[in-house]
């Protein structure tokens, strides 16, 4: 996908994405506890410096964003507990139940050091 | 825009978020977390869309891609703020039409491509601009 970003940019043109990673090195089932604490996108354990790289950007710079990543998922745990009593006639329990177990399980995962978010940007060559 | 059609391979998560979305509560708490009333996929909060527009330098006339755009964050909010040029593309074609809903209540200009980013089906050379949040 990025070649192909590459392909679609014009010269100069900058491209940006914020990602959510499983860090390298992870023994196996660590690994699978990361994969499944986050969303389905975050499996890969790629370099994205090196994935840039190879398809021809440059200046490329990752700026992290997990503490902010972390909070967000805190956030959305501590409104769904607030609103349980509404979430739980709207979804059912068993929904409910499963939302905060997804929320408390990403947070415990980034927590760990297992799920991180960063911010990339990159710029096509001239 | 083709009719709305089964989930496509590898988009299960996305719907999920969309079924969740048309939930009042669950915008209730998309609204408390992220401070705004538009649907949200993924974790951007505006802060870090805003950060977006600051470090792409985007302003008038510019063009954006956004890839995997679901309906519409954060793509929108950055065309509203900069006056750039957006074209928001994806594989379900159930966010693009939210996102094309909001477009037309917010009275923006902007183009709904259903593609996927492995294939995007423009010309070389076309954009400014590509974002993504969330997607790879």
């Amino acid at each position: 996908m990025l070649r192909a970003c590459r392909e679609i940019l014009k010269p100069g043109g900058r491209l940006a994405f914020y990602t959510i990673y499983i860090p390298a090195g992870l023994p196996p089932d660590v690994y699978e506890r990361a994969k499944q604490a986050g969303p389905r996108a975050a499996g890969t354990r790629e370099d994205h410096q090196s994935m840039l790289k190879s398809a021809g950007f440059e200046r490329i710079r990752e700026i992290d964003v997990t503490a902010q990543y972390l909070a967000t998922l805190r956030a959305l745990f501590a409104s769904r507990r607030r609103h349980a009593r509404a979430l739980r006639r709207e979804a059912g329990a068993e929904e409910l139940a499963r939302r905060l177990k997804e929320n408390q399980d990403s947070a415990a995962a980034v927590e760990a050091g297992l799920l991180h978010r960063s911010l990339f940007l990159a710029r096509r060559g001239r | 825009m083709p009719p709305d059609e089964a989930v496509p391979a590898g988009f299960e998560d996305f719907d999920l978020a969309v079924r969740r979305h048309r939930m009042p509560v669950e915008r209730l708490v998309s609204k408390e977390v992220f401070g705004s009333n538009a649907p949200v996929y993924g974790y951007t909060t505006p802060e870090q869309a805003h950060d977006l527009a600051v470090h792409l330098r985007l302003g008038p006339g510019m063009h954006l891609l956004d890839i995997g755009a679901g309906r519409g964050w954060p793509a929108l909010y950055l065309a509203k703020l900069t006056r750039c040029d957006s074209v928001l593309s994806d594989v379900p074609s159930v966010g693009l039409r939210e996102a094309m809903r909001s477009a037309q209540r917010e009275r923006m200009r902007a183009a709904f491509v259903r593609a996927s980013g492995e294939m995007p089906p423009f010309r070389p050379r076309s954009f400014d601009v590509i974002v993504h949040t969330d997607v790879l």
